[in-house]
This record gives structure tokens, sequence and C-alpha cells, in this order.
């Protein structure tokens, strides 16, 4: 799993909006729980939580690309993820240190980060490097392509009684 | 055969916050001994937990009948917490084609305007604010979920409502819902210094008649339609629950009156584990896990199936399908 460096979870600490700060915390994952929650940050769960989440949301974004095929309209912009490619792979990140415009969107929301702050630049950067890095090694899900990172887009899960491909009109039989 | 499903979630702990912990005051290091830690480890929801949970809920739709959530709705009984898990139901969505709202957010509309959505509230939901110790009997609850404008979803007060109520073949298939959370008055029972309120529930008698009353008359009037009703009971707490600090006070009484009335099925959850509970001969508890909350634990839900013969002549028989949240998606993982 990964697990963002030190200076990256401070830098995203930072970047918190204030009225955020200690009530979005950054140490809860479903392997971490701030042991003292008097502080607004253990760095070190940070780290974990912090990879937990980005890697959760770039699968969901995986999952939106393929259900909201063809259903595009009404969005805020930058809210959801584009198509997927031919090959049903989804761009997330133009090179090594910039995400796609839908991935700041949604991490904004699930770290509580500002893009006013004077951190986020930073922030951002250094959560682009880590997760970079950390996908390169991660062959089955994810691809670089000319210095893109892609997450490929699979099916979405088989559930009984669905056709794999979205809401089926089998019945349901336990 | 008559088949009926129901997609049932619990314990969303929605808030204005997501990944938010309550109850700093409460995390003492020196409780881990009685290993009660995990218990104070609450946190508001995780977004992409909710977020799948919208996905299989809109795969599900065309093919279950209802979608239940059995409380514990909210993080706590603050409007900004009740109004960010309201906002869950009735949110509309980007399209009509789509679970998702324009900023991207999962809504279960279609569940809610369709009529095939209901819930009622959990100890969570009438906690009083931080600063009164997140005591009981909240009625901000009703303030929320029972608007003078906008969609309703329970009654005024701690009481007992009809759930939804699906006919197919000879039977009807009908649920009531009922409130057991403690009232204002009640502080629950301590277990050695750590209070009952936070976590206990009560069979309050005047809910458990109510209870009584209502599933009386809804299956005297499903019968003047000439239908054999099926009754399922939806609570929040886990009548079976062995915790000290989250029981439901009294729950012997709550098993006495399923097993007199012949309720076969008890859906609840509370506990944050999924699990299937034998309360008599007669009546069984199927517990749903959390299915959104953020933090250790396994997040779940489930979904319950009834098979009943297309001649009234047998019992319907009932199974559970359970989902676990993993790796940003939930995961069909067994049946029963």
């Amino acid at each position: 799993m990964l697990e963002v460096r030190e200076e990256t979870a401070d830098r995203i600490f930072r970047a918190q909006s204030p009225e955020v700060r200690g009530q979005l915390r950054l140490d809860i994952s479903s392997r971490t729980y701030p042991p003292d929650l008097n502080k607004p940050v253990d760095l070190s769960l940070a780290r974990q939580a912090i990879g937990e989440r980005v890697v959760d949301m770039a699968r969901r974004c995986a999952s939106d690309a393929i259900q909201l095929h063809g259903r595009r309209e009404g969005f805020e912009s930058g809210a959801i993820p584009p198509e997927p490619d031919a090959s049903g792979r989804l761009l997330l990140m133009r090179d090594a240190r910039h995400f796609e415009r839908f991935v700041l969107y949604r991490l904004n929301k699930i770290l509580g980060t500002d893009p006013r702050s004077d951190s986020y630049e930073d922030a951002m950067t250094n959560l682009a490097e880590d997760f970079y890095q950390w996908a390169e090694e991660q062959k089955e899900d994810f691809e670089i392509a000319q210095e893109r990172l892609l997450i490929r887009c699979k099916a979405l899960p088989q559930y009984p009684g669905l056709s794999q491909a979205g809401p089926g009109l089998r019945t349901l039989d336990l | 055969m008559a088949q009926f499903h129901i997609l049932h979630a619990s314990d969303l702990h929605m808030a204005l916050f997501p990944y938010k912990a309550s109850m700093p005051s409460l995390t003492i290091p020196a409780l881990s001994w009685l290993g009660k830690v995990a218990f104070w480890r609450q946190a508001s929801h995780d977004p992409n937990v909710v977020a799948a949970f919208g996905e299989l809920a809109e795969r599900y739709y065309p093919i279950t009948d209802v979608l239940l959530v059995t409380g514990d709705l909210a993080t706590t009984g603050e409007p900004h917490d009740l109004q960010a898990a309201y906002t869950c139901y009735p949110a509309a969505p980007a399209n009509n084609l789509v679970h998702v709202t324009a900023a991207g957010d999962p809504t279960l509309y279609r569940w809610a305007s369709a009529g095939k959505l209901d819930l009622l509230p959990g100890n969570h939901d009438r906690f009083h604010p931080a600063y009164k110790g997140y005591r009981p009997g909240n009625g901000e609850f009703e303030n929320v979920f029972c608007p003078s404008t906008g969609q309703q979803f329970w009654p005024k007060g701690q009481t007992v409502a009809r759930g939804f109520a699906v006919q197919r073949g000879p039977w009807e298939l009908h649920v009531i819902k009922a409130d057991f959370s403690l009232p204002a008055s009640h502080h629950g029972k301590s277990f050695y210094w750590l209070p009952g309120w936070l976590g206990q529930g009560t069979v309050d008698p005047t809910v458990l008649g109510l209870l009584k009353q209502e599933t009386e008359d809804a299956r005297a009037e499903i019968a003047s339609r000439g239908s054999i009703p099926i009754t399922l009971w939806a609570i929040h707490f886990d009548p079976t629950s062995t915790d000290e600090v989250l029981k439901l006070l009294d729950s012997e009484d709550l098993c006495q009156a399923a097993w007199e009335l012949c309720v076969p099925l008890i859906l609840c959850g509370h506990t944050h584990e999924s699990k299937i509970k034998p309360l008599s001969d007669r009546t069984v508890a199927f517990v749903c896990g959390t299915s959104g909350q953020a933090g250790p634990g396994h997040k779940d839900c489930q979904i319950i199936g009834v098979d009943a013969d297309d001649y009234g002549a047998k019992p319907p028989v009932f199974h559970v399908a359970w989902f676990r949240y993993g790796a940003g998606q939930f995961h069909f993982i067994g049946m029963r």
C-alpha cells in the first residue's frame, strides 16, 4: 500500500483550509486511528492514511469512468472523470508531478486541501511524486505511457443477479 | 415462487466533515485494559466507501424492492451532521440517468423519489452536542428528517413507523420500524465508570407497545386485502450485543414480543459487525455492519432475500448476501 513521505503528509496538513484542519483528519484509515485526538494530526499515521485514501480515490475514478459512460450531462466542471480511452484506461497524471483536474477536485474533498493555501502547490506536487513512484510498480492496475500515468478501468465487481457491465435484468436469486 | 429483496445498509455516520474523529476527551489510554478503546474510536464517514455504496445501490436498484438504512445515519445529532446525512437521500442527481450529484457526490435520490427508501434513527442521530456530553434524546433529528418542506423520512418523536410494504403472489412483505434510542431522561446503564448513554439503547415499554400494536394493525389490514403478511421489524440496536456499553437494555422484552407475534426477522445494525443471531425458535436477527464509517474495521452491506411459495402454504425462507468494501469498491463475499 502507498505510504507518502512524512514531508508530503505535513505539506498536505498545512494546505488544509483553516476551518477543516483538525476536523477532517488525515490520520484515519482502515488500518490507522490516531491515539491522541487532541493532536490535530499524527504524521506517521497520516503517511499510510493519505496513501490509502488516494489509491482508493483513484480506483473510484476508474469505476465512475465506467459507470457514467455516456451520461455526463449536468456535472460541475472537473467533478467526474472523462471517458476511458479506447484501451479502457483513464489518465490520472500527465507527468510525474501533475494530477489531472478531476483528480485534484477529488483530492481536495478527501484531504480537505485548499487551492488558495500557500502550501497547496507544493503539497500536490509532493503527493503526485509519491503516487507516481508507487503506481509505477503496480503494473496490474496502472500503466505509464510517455510519462503519463493511467489507471486501467476494469469491469465493475461481479454481483449476484447482475450482469458485469451494469444493471442487469436477471432476477436476483440468493 | 414469490421473491422479495431488501438492500440493507447501516451506520453510514455521515457528517459535515468526513474522517472526523469524535470524543477526544474519551480517548483515555487507561481504558485500554478494558478493551474499550476500540469503542471510543468514533469517526465520521469515508467518502470513498459511501461512493462505493452508492454505486452498489445504483446497480441493484432495478432488482431490489427497497433500501433500508438501520440508523446512525449521521455521526451526531447536531444539525450540520444531520443535514449532511439527509442530503444523501433526496439530493438531485446531475441528470436523470445517474446516481451522482452535479458535484460528483453519491445520492440515493432514485430510491427516495420512488418510495423505495426506508430509514430510522440510531443513537448517534440522537446525540446532543459535545458540550452536553453527547447525551441522548436530541430531537433535532425530526427537524431534519421530518421537514415541513421537503421529503419526510421519519415521523415526529422517538416512536414507531410503518415502513415499506410489497405485495407479491399471496404474500405481502412489510416492515415496522422502531426507535429504541435512549430518551433524554435516560442515562443508560454505566459499566464501571464508562457511561452507558453513548452506545446503549433501551426497549422502552411505550415504544414496544406501539410496535406490537402497529404490527397487529398492519397485519389486519393486509389480511383484509386477502394477502398473507410477512412481518419484519427494523431497529438500530443489535438485541444480541454482549458488549455492555453497546447493549439494547431490556432486549429480552423485544425478543419476547417478536416470539409472541411470530416475527421471523429483525433487521438491525449498531455494532459494526455483520452477523446472523437467532433470538428464539421463531425469530432471527440479521445484523448489518457499518456501510460507511471511516477507520479500522470492515465496511459491509447486505441483501436480504425472502423466498415464499406461490400458494401461501409454507413459511417463507430468508437468505442474506454479504458485500464488503475493499480497494474502492464493495465486493460480494458470500451468502447464506
